[in-house]
């Protein structure tokens, strides 16, 4: 994985920093990574992902260390990676990804999984600082009532919550510039991800996974706007010069959610040395949102209650069936997330039916997105070089 | 001493055969059986509906057949009754219930409505919070379960209907509470396993049935010795039931708990002229557990519990795999030990708690706390 050469990779890194320093000394609010962002921006808060925080310390495979910490007070260590090495790097003596900053509230959801919020209310219990739950009933089908009217109460119940706890007063144009920003930088990482449609494509999934930061933690800021600009402008140069981030590109797949942060290499090398271009995942689209800045809190809460992980058995099939024909792929890799029951619960039978659905060869992967302790690689290079054996004959015609 | 031995052996068997209880009942009645999983779920609407309420407590481990379809480090309840259903042990029930209560129930339910086509299967979520936004959202989510309910049993529920099946479900969760009592105070008489195993059977039998069982039981003179050591347990089910008879061979006596086939299934509903409304607000000031933060937080609940019952110590009985318990372990655990109340920590899968090894814990914190 040699990455993309962008020519201007120094500068994204500097928007990048920029943004992230803008409003650090504000109070910190803790925040889930699907979580009304725009709302604590507006209120003057700071936002801190903790779940960035354990794809960090998962990439610098560290997970393993500072869950130890956790798992000697108590926690399991089959609880979620990112939940262990949070919990644990509070608890550690050492730090090895820096320590997770003192947060002034902490905000938690339950729209991408439990796990969040009762990690969160721990966070908060240890620290001393007042929690609040953002509650979000699963959506079957559509949404609808009461679900709607509960989540607008919500809304008005943190913008108070805020309020008493260090925020400034709710003001509602700022909220909607916010808004604005958040929708653009939304658009452009859609654009981005469709680039993974061209044949060959210059960008595919777990590029994605690498420019992903801003598009999570930098929602709602020019920062996050800049940077995409640039670099969808820079990525449609390489694509006009015919550049394939896979060389010899003859395969596209999807890939279920989140990456093994610590292989990510290993993953990218494994894919690239058969042609094979991982080029849609619902992880990557998760961060899109289509928000209506005349209805701000209203329109916040339905976007995020509408989050995939939030949705039904069948409605989450049908959004990977729409992603596969979208990107044109020749499989899919499902991954069995030992972290994330959120995600897992009922992969096996998933695989069976989006083949019977598609007639597209699938596979499921068993590993943890963060700890190695559960990472076979010889088991996971045989199921995957099984699967590429059955992708087909390859296409090289244009979408 | 007098046993009330016939009502207890009934309840038994309405354990072991619920397929029995509701075929009995089917031979009476036109509504459907109602089966759902075992957590907080508001069976007097399924039984205004005119359907019999039964909860799932599938006996013994048996978690193979799910292991095509769930992986091995999702919890053991999840498992045994996906199993349960895979194998046609439920085949008695016509309908579904799961509450939403974690990632996995969510999942599950999606998953069984996929696997099985059931022709009834709802969800029932109980808001997280215990903030003012929360009972309006539960008075509706009540609202749209009666209504389906109402539709599949082909029978408008009316506000009396229910205003009955509260008032008679009341009258089990109350005798439920004096047992629990007698039990306290008798624990010789009313062991924890006679007193679980009823709580267990409520889940089962028609509260029509339960309720003469329960005075039955009540009618007996109280007798015996009270004593024993005096502990309150936390998690979400006496499960397996097994560990209760346990608890007696140890010498403890649980005097309070949080369980759903404890002290929760004691909680009766608030007598209002709006009967939805009122299980609305049981629901909302329920036991704290570990899936809601209700007004209540669950580290002062147990530790003013322990206090009022003049319990010696906690015992956590928590599911192996089950983060929504296990995230909030280590807080209370601390919490109730900074107060000077000792813990025991016990990790259980459906079905089976490794019985000796419980036994020689359930014995050395017994002998601690004895030394303290
Ligand atoms: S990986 Fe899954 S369980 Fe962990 S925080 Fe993310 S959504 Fe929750
Ligand atoms: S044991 Fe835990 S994870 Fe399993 S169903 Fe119960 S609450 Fe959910």
């Amino acid at each position: 994985m040699a990455g993309i050469p962008l020519p201007s990779a120094g500068r994204l890194k500097d928007i990048l920093a920029a943004g992230q320093a803008q409003g650090a000394d504000a109070p910190v609010a803790w925040v889930t990574a699907v979580f009304p962002a725009e709302l604590i921006r507006a209120m003057g808060f700071y936002p801190y992902y903790p779940e960035n925080f354990g794809a960090v310390a998962a990439a610098k495979k560290v997970t393993p260390a500072l869950s130890r910490a956790a798992e000697a007070r108590g926690y399991e260590a089959d609880l979620c990676g990112y939940a262990r090495a949070g919990l644990g790097d509070c608890l550690a003596a050492v730090h090895p990804v820096g320590s997770l900053p003192k947060p002034t509230v902490i905000l938690g959801a339950n729209n991408q999984c439990s796990t969040l919020a009762r990690w969160f209310e721990a966070a908060a219990r240890d620290f001393g600082v007042p929690y609040f739950l953002l509650d979000f009933p699963p959506v079957f089908g559509s949404l609808g009532e009461p679900v709607q009217s509960y989540l607008h109460a919500q809304m008005l119940e943190l913008a108070a919550f805020l309020a008493l706890n260090g925020g400034v007063p709710l003001d509602t144009d700022r909220l909607a510039g916010i808004i604005d920003l958040a929708n653009e930088a939304c658009d452009l990482w859609r654009q981005i991800l469709a680039l993974a449609r061209l044949r060959p494509a210059p960008f595919g999934f777990i590029d994605a996974c690498v420019y992903m930061a801003p598009i999570v933690t930098l929602r709602g800021t020019p920062a996050a706007v800049e940077y995409y600009r640039l670099l969808k402008a820079e990525l449609l140069t390489l694509a006009g010069r015919g550049y394939a981030v896979v060389p010899g590109e003859r395969y596209k797949v999807y890939w279920d959610h989140i990456p093994v942060w610590p292989r990510l290499r290993w993953a990218a090398d494994l894919f690239a040395a058969h042609g094979v271009l991982v080029a849609t995942s619902q992880y990557a689209e998760a961060w899109y949102h289509r928000f209506d800045s005349s209805r701000p809190l209203e329109s916040l809460a339905e976007s995020y209650a509408l989050a995939f992980v939030n949705r039904d058995f069948e409605e989450r099939l049908r959004q990977k069936q729409v992603l596969m024909a979208n990107y044109g792929v020749d499989g899919f890799v499902l991954l069995s997330n030992r972290s994330c029951k959120a995600t897992s619960v009922g992969l096996y039978d998933k695989q069976r039916e989006l083949t019977r659905r598609t007639g597209l060869p699938g596979v499921v992967l068993e590993a943890d997105m963060a700890d190695l302790a559960f990472f076979d690689e010889d088991q996971l290079t045989e199921r995957l070089e099984l699967f590429f054996a059955r992708l087909g004959p390859g296409q090289a015609k244009d979408l | 001493m007098e046993m009330p031995v016939r009502a207890v052996a009934a309840a038994r068997e309405a354990l072991h055969d619920p397929a029995g209880v509701a075929a009995r009942w089917r031979s009476g009645h036109q509504g459907p059986v109602i089966a759902h999983l075992p957590y907080d779920v508001p069976v007097e609407l399924i039984h205004a509906a005119g359907a019999l309420p039964v909860g799932v407590f599938p006996s013994g481990t048996g978690g193979e057949h799910a292991q095509a379809h769930l992986q091995g480090w999702i919890c053991s309840p999840a498992r045994r009754f996906l199993t349960a259903a895979r194998q046609g042990e439920l085949e008695w029930a016509d309908g579904l219930i799961i509450p939403q209560i974690c990632d996995t129930m969510r999942g599950l339910k999606g998953l069984w409505q996929f696997l099985q086509r059931p022709s009834f299967l709802e969800a029932y979520y109980l808001p997280r919070t215990g903030r003012e936004s929360a009972l309006p959202y539960l008075t509706g989510e009540l609202t749209r379960l009666r209504d389906r309910l109402g539709e599949f049993s082909g029978r408008t529920v009316e506000a009396g209907d229910l205003f009955r099946s509260i008032t008679l479900y009341n009258a089990v969760r109350t005798r439920l509470d004096l047992l629990f009592q007698r039990h306290v105070n008798r624990p010789a008489q009313i062991t924890n396993l006679t007193w679980y195993t009823l709580v267990r059977a409520s889940f089962i039998l028609p509260p029509e049935e339960m309720l003469p069982l329960l005075d039955e039981v009540l009618a007996v003179q109280p007798e015996g010795p009270a004593g024993g050591v005096p502990l309150v347990v936390s998690g979400q089910l006496m499960e397996p039931l097994s560990l209760a008879g346990l608890l007696d061979a140890s010498g403890v006596v649980v005097v309070g708990d949080d369980l759903v086939d404890g002290q929760r299934a004691c909680q009766a509903v608030p007598e209002e002229s709006d009967p939805l409304a009122a299980l609305a607000r049981r629901a909302w000031n329920s036991l704290p557990c570990a899936a809601i933060i209700g007004p209540v937080g669950r580290e002062t609940y147990l530790a003013d519990l322990v206090r009022e019952r003049r319990a010696v110590g906690v015992i956590f009985l928590h599911f192996r795999n089950c983060e929504m318990e296990n995230l909030g372990y280590p807080g209370l655990r601390d919490h109730l030990e900074r107060r000077g109340i000792p813990t025991l920590y016990l990790e259980t899968q459906w079905g089976t708690a490794a019985a000796g090894s419980v036994a020689t814990r359930l014995e050395a914190f017994r002998e601690m706390l004895e030394g303290f």
